[in-house]
Formats: C-alpha cells, structure tokens, sequence
C-alpha cells in the first residue's frame, strides 16, 4: 500500500498567536512536493507540527499517514511510523558522537521496518551499520571523520545541512521534510545534497521540500510545487511553477491572492488546485 | 561517659592492644592516640550546605583492626573476587571486604623491581621506616571528628610504593567492598612514587548490590608523594550502597616536574564529602583533577578540590561534572590559591551540572587567593536544566523520550569521560551510570 501523508484543514498556533490558517496537504510516497513562500509564512511551523513539537499546537484539523492519526504520536513514534525531518537548524548535542547516535536510531526504528517488511534489512548487525553509513557519507562526501564527531558540534551550517540529510540517508523515511536544507550552501553543496535525496527516489520514498530557492529544484525535479502564504497554500502546480517564482518573486501571487488574507476568503484559500 | 561500640573501641586500652597485636611501630601509637583525644573534642564536619545527619556514629563498630585470619576471609575472596573481577588489565589487585584484606596479587616482575602494593597493616609491620618517613611529613591538620576517627582507628588499606624509574605499565587496583551495617571503615592509603617513576591506582568502593537497613561510614585518607618528574594517576570510583557515609580525603604532594592525574567517579552512597588538595611544591608540576556525579534520591555529595601553588611554572585544571536528579544535592568548592613565588602559575577550574528536573540544587563556591602577579587562573560553573529542543530533536531520530535524555546525559558526560586517563576507568564510569540510570523510572 502506497502510504499517503494526509494534512487536512491545518490550524496550528504557537503562544495563542494562528500561524497556520487551515492547510490541505496530500503527500503520497513516491511524490516529491515543494512548498515554497515567502518568510514568515508558516513552513517551518508546518515541518515542526508534522514532526510534533510541543510548542507547536494543533488547533483544527488533522494530520494522518497511511491512515494512522499522526496528531496522537509522540515524535518518535512518528518517526517510526515512517516520517523524517530534516531541520533547518539543527542542533547541537555535545559529546554525542553521530555514529553512535545513528546506530542508536536505528535500532529504534527496527521493529517498524521489520512489521512493514519492504524487503529493507530488519536488524543490522555492527559491521553492516558501518558500511551503510560510509557508503552514505561518499555519496554526501561527507567526511568519515565526522561518524566519532559529536552531533553538530562544531560542524559549520553546511556541515549541520549535509549531516541532516546524511541522517536521512541512514534511515531511509518513507516521508522526508526537509526544511530550507538547501539554504546557506554553496552551489557545489546544493548538487551533492540533491543528489543524496535522489538517491533515496522511488516508489517508496516520498518528499516534502521546503525552500526559497528553485536551485535545488532543478536537481529534484519535484512533481507538486505549492507556494504558502500567511499559513495556507494558496497556489500549486508543477515544477513550473518554481521557475515563474524564481522569475517574477511572489508579489504577483500576492496580489493574485491579495483577498485570501481576508476572512471571506477563508475558505477557497483552503484549496488551493482551485485557485491556480 | 556512654558506653557505645565506637566509645569502647577508642578507649586508650584497646588501642594500645591493637597497636601491640599489629606490631605497630611506636610512632603509630602515638599518633593513633593523639588523634584519639580529638575525636572527643571535636565535632563532625559541616558547612554551610553540608550537615551529617542520620549517621548513628556511637553505634559503629570499627573493622579491620583485628588481623587474625579468620575463615571467613576465604569465605568472604570467593564471593568478592568473581564479581570484582574486570576485564581490564591489571598488574596488581587488592581486595578488602569489610575492611579485611582478602586477596592480594602483584605481578612478579614488579615485586622483583621493589615495588610494594600491599595492604597497609601488613605494610606498618614490615616497612615501618618507608611509612614513617612520608606519613607523618607534615599530616593534614585533623580537622573534624571523622578525620580524627580515621587517623585513631587506621584498619586496613593501602601502601604502593614504586622505587625511583620503575614505570608501572598497567594499572594497580585497591577494592573495596562495604556490605555490611552499623560498621565503620576507617583506612589509609599511602602512595609514593619515586622520582622518575610511573604508576596507575585505581580504587573502587563498592557494596556488592547490599542494600543496607541502617547505616556504615567509611572514611578514607589517602597521601600521594609525586617525587620528581615521577607521574601518577589515581582514579577512584565510589559506588556505595545507599546508606553509606562516605567522607574521602585525599592530598598530593608533587616536587619539580612531578604530575598527577586525580580522576573521581562519584555514584553512590548518601552523603559523600571529599576533599581532595593538591600542592604543587616544585617547579613544573602539573596536576588534573577531574570528577564526576550522578546524584539522584536524596543524595547528597560535597566535594572539595583545593590547588596550592607554592613554586613557579606550575599547572592546574579541575573539571567537575555531574548530572542531579529528584532532591539530590551537590556542593562543589574550587579553591586556589597561589603564592607569591609562583610566578607562571596556570590554574583553571570548571564545575558544570545538569538537573534532570526542578527538585535538585547544585551550588558551586568558588575562591581564588591569588598572590603573584604573573599567573592565569579562572573559573567556570554552570548549571542547566535538559534542553526540551534537543530531546525533541533526538526523538524525531526515532529515540523515546527516555533514551533521548539518557543520550543528552551520557553526552553531558562524556566529553570528561574521555579525559579519564584509565581506559578501565572510563568504561566503569559509564557502566555505571548505565545502571543507575536503569534504576530510574521511565519518565524522569
């Protein structure tokens, strides 16, 4: 069964004040989605609540994958339950080294992959965890230095970024968020980082990219590009689409969907197909 | 006056008598007997954030003052040994069970070198001079009750004595277990290492898993003499049933070029009070003292690490970590002080904790004396609560909540862990706080 991540009239605020305003989102394994937006719009909110931050609170609507409330899981299960995020800051945990820190995750997520028996290694052993993560590492060139490195101590933010999708890599999701990873790196970096989630590209793995820029777009090749504004989706099409923002910037949706900040326009901003 | 275990035992009698059976040279007397009319004059230690309280002291009986063999010895090695027994490597090994030697090995080669590693009752018989000439150089002022307990009522523990330019390769190991209650282990341990020389001591206190009703006291003097350019390691790991009263007291007295590695890993007991000097009394000296805690219940651990710089050219650096829990509470005092004539002084130290909830209190105090005028000497502490962001961050890696902290914890740790000289040492560390943080329920 195709798993299908199901965001269904979103409202998430955080400290009392609305940041996301009722947000329809269907990502299905296999797709690749960009959202892009201008700051402050909502997408890291929307990373965040995917992956259930507390901070964060759901006040309407629902979030589901492959049927499963995801609302009702705590971060780690659902990250067990298949999803992934890859952060836009990550952080810093000092004298935990990745390497260890990944064997850990993964075994945490073993019972999982095992129940869903995809034909993926259940359990692996030491020795096969090494060569996983060397051969990931290469294709991130990354250095191998970084497995005895502690977590993002250190590291420089293209580092931090590349060790985020390193991370992914490892524990193969079924659906990756990945939140501005292409910001802050060199254009050689964003290359080589596409690459990695391209390596991950299949019937089975599923995306949702966040980001500014249509570079790394060009690489992915994304299937559905959205654009979000003030905490909805307010147009989508296809990769297209990215190119035309990347032209012409977001004032022309903007003004295209000027009404949509308004009440009336509650409602018809929550689906976006229509609009566009 | 009250008739009690301890009153009976302190009686001038049955110390001379137990000097006599031990064949105590004549200074051992004297100084038990000194230190035996100030234990009737002064009080238990405290301070501002430290009092003994549940300690019923009159009720202790001392161990390990009788040196007659008795069956249970062996009794006692065949139940301690397989559990002491480490995977590291040693080139020595001593074990006391309640305060009586039960088993005793040093490596051939290294006796035949002269090195003694022994216990030191037998140690007073047999090399009373080598005893004499460093014990009473200048013994630390008898400062408390305990102190004064200790030093009257010596029992066992350790003498390791490595002759000039013998270097030790492995480690010498001291165990000892405390299993059982109302009993008061008071020890000595010397070290001198000869100049040139090299060596690893390595201690641990433990219970065997013993869950004591009531409660045992334990109180340790150790000397270390660092002769010069001699280079010393003494690592102590203190894993203590919980109603153990647990008071350490440690100096080193390092001349020219001499260093001298101090690595503490504090667990268990109730109340833990440890200080630990360091004097630097030649040119060139270097000592590192690092410590670690995990303290969780209503443990209470006051620790004391005290740098005297005497000479120029000399370096200090103390690190203190630890990780507190429930009501626990931890009192770091960082002393320096430095002299006048010890220009180029470098003396750092850093007391960090980590509280897992509301309830602890970590307090840490402290004092610079400094009196030259070309040194570098600071200081750092900290202490901070779990970062909520970082759990979150390890949990969508798949990690439960559980193992998230205990991720964050070992990564508090393990920085200074890794600093640990002892390769065995570091390891103990973290089986150690493995356990404890298994004993703890889930949600923390």
């Amino acid at each position: 069964m195709t798993g299908e991540l199901a965001i269904k009239n979103l409202h998430v605020q955080i400290e009392g004040k609305e940041i996301i305003r009722g947000l329809d989102l269907y990502v299905k394994q296999g797709e690749i989605h960009a959202i892009m937006g201008p700051n402050g719009s909502g997408k890291s909110t929307l990373a965040l609540t995917l992956m259930g931050h507390p901070k964060y609170q759901v006040t309407q609507g629902t979030i589901s994958y492959k049927g499963q409330d995801l609302l009702a899981l705590s971060p780690d299960e659902r990250a067990r339950a298949g999803l992934f995020l890859a952060f836009q800051y990550p952080f810093e945990v000092s004298g935990v080294p990745l390497s260890r820190f990944l064997l850990q995750a993964v075994k945490a997520r073993a019972p999982e992959t095992k129940a869903q028996s995809n034909g993926r290694p259940v359990r692996r052993p030491l020795g096969q965890f090494r060569k996983l993560l060397h051969e990931k590492m290469e294709i991130l060139k990354v250095d191998k230095s970084f497995a005895g490195r502690y977590l993002n101590e250190g590291f420089s933010g293209g580092e931090k970024k590349r060790v985020e999708v390193l991370q992914m890599l490892v524990l193969q999701p079924e659906i990756a968020i990945l939140d501005e990873t292409d910001s802050g790196l060199d254009i050689d970096s964003v290359k080589i980082v596409a690459q990695g989630v391209n390596s991950l590209r299949g019937p089975e793995f599923g995306a949702l990219v966040i980001t500014h820029y249509q570079r790394i777009l060009n690489y992915l090749k994304p299937d559905f590009v959205h654009v979000m504004v003030k905490g909805r989706l307010v147009k989508s099409g296809g990769s297209e689409l990215a190119e035309e923002l990347e032209e012409r910037g977001y004032d022309w949706i903007l003004q295209e969907v000027g009404a949509a900040s308004t009440e009336s326009a509650e409602e018809k901003g929550a689906d976006p197909d229509e609009r566009s | 006056m009250i008739s009690t275990q301890l009153e009976n035992s302190l009686s001038r009698s049955r110390i001379e008598a137990l000097a006599q059976a031990r064949h105590e040279p004549a200074w051992m007397l004297s100084r038990r007997l000194e230190a035996r009319e100030a234990a009737h004059e002064l009080e238990l230690p405290s301070s501002r954030y430290t009092q003994v309280r549940g300690l019923n002291l009159a009720e202790l009986q001392p161990v390990g003052l009788d040196l007659e063999a008795t069956s249970a010895d062996a009794v006692g090695a065949k139940r301690a040994l397989p559990l002491c027994d480490s995977q590291d490597q040693t080139d020595g090994l001593l074990i006391h069970l309640n305060g009586r030697l039960v088993h005793s090995e040093l490596q051939a080669e290294l006796a035949h070198q002269g090195v003694l590693f022994m216990d030191f009752a037998a140690a007073l018989a047999e090399h009373p001079e080598l005893i004499e000439r460093y014990l009473l150089r200048e013994s630390p002022e008898l400062s408390d009750k305990i102190t004064a307990l200790q030093r009257a009522l010596t029992g066992g523990g350790v003498l390791l004595y490595v002759p000039p330019n013998v270097e030790v390769q492995r480690p010498l190991k001291a165990i000892n277990l405390l299993t059982e209650e109302n009993i008061g282990l008071f020890q000595q341990v010397l070290i001198i290492a000869e100049p040139g020389s090299r060596v690893s001591y390595v201690e641990e206190l433990g219970s065997l898993d013993r869950q004591l009703e009531t409660a045992s006291a334990y109180a340790g003097d150790t000397r270390v003499y660092v002769g010069q350019a001699a280079r010393v390691d003494v690592a102590g790991v203190q894993n203590w049933a919980p109603q153990i009263f647990n008071f350490s007291r440690r100096q080193g007295r390092l001349e020219r070029d001499g260093r001298l590695r101090w690595t503490f890993g504090w667990l268990g007991g109730r109340l833990t009070l440890s200080q630990v000097e360091s004097r630097f009394e030649g040119p060139g000296t270097q000592v590192e003292d690092v410590q670690i805690f995990f303290a969780d219940g209503r443990q209470h651990f006051d620790l004391v690490s005290n740098l005297i710089h005497s000479q120029p050219h000399t370096q200090g650096k103390v690190t203190v970590k630890g990780v507190l829990k429930d009501k626990a509470k931890a009192v770091f005092w960082g002393r320096i002080r430095i002299d006048p004539e010890a220009q180029q002084a470098n003396s750092f130290q850093s007391e960090r904790s980590l509280m897992l909830n509301e309830g602890p209190r970590s307090v840490a105090i402290p004092s610079l004396e400094i009196e030259a005028n070309d040194v570098r000497c600071t200081h750092a502490a900290s202490s901070s609560q779990l970062d909520q962001e970082q759990i979150f961050y390890l949990m969508t890696r798949g990690l439960n909540e559980n193992q998230a902290k205990k991720a964050i914890v070992d990564g508090f740790f393990e920085p200074t862990v890794r600093q640990i000289p002892l390769a065995s040492a570091q390891e103990q560390i973290r089986a150690l706080v493995d356990r404890k943080w298994q004993n703890l329920p889930a949600e923390v």
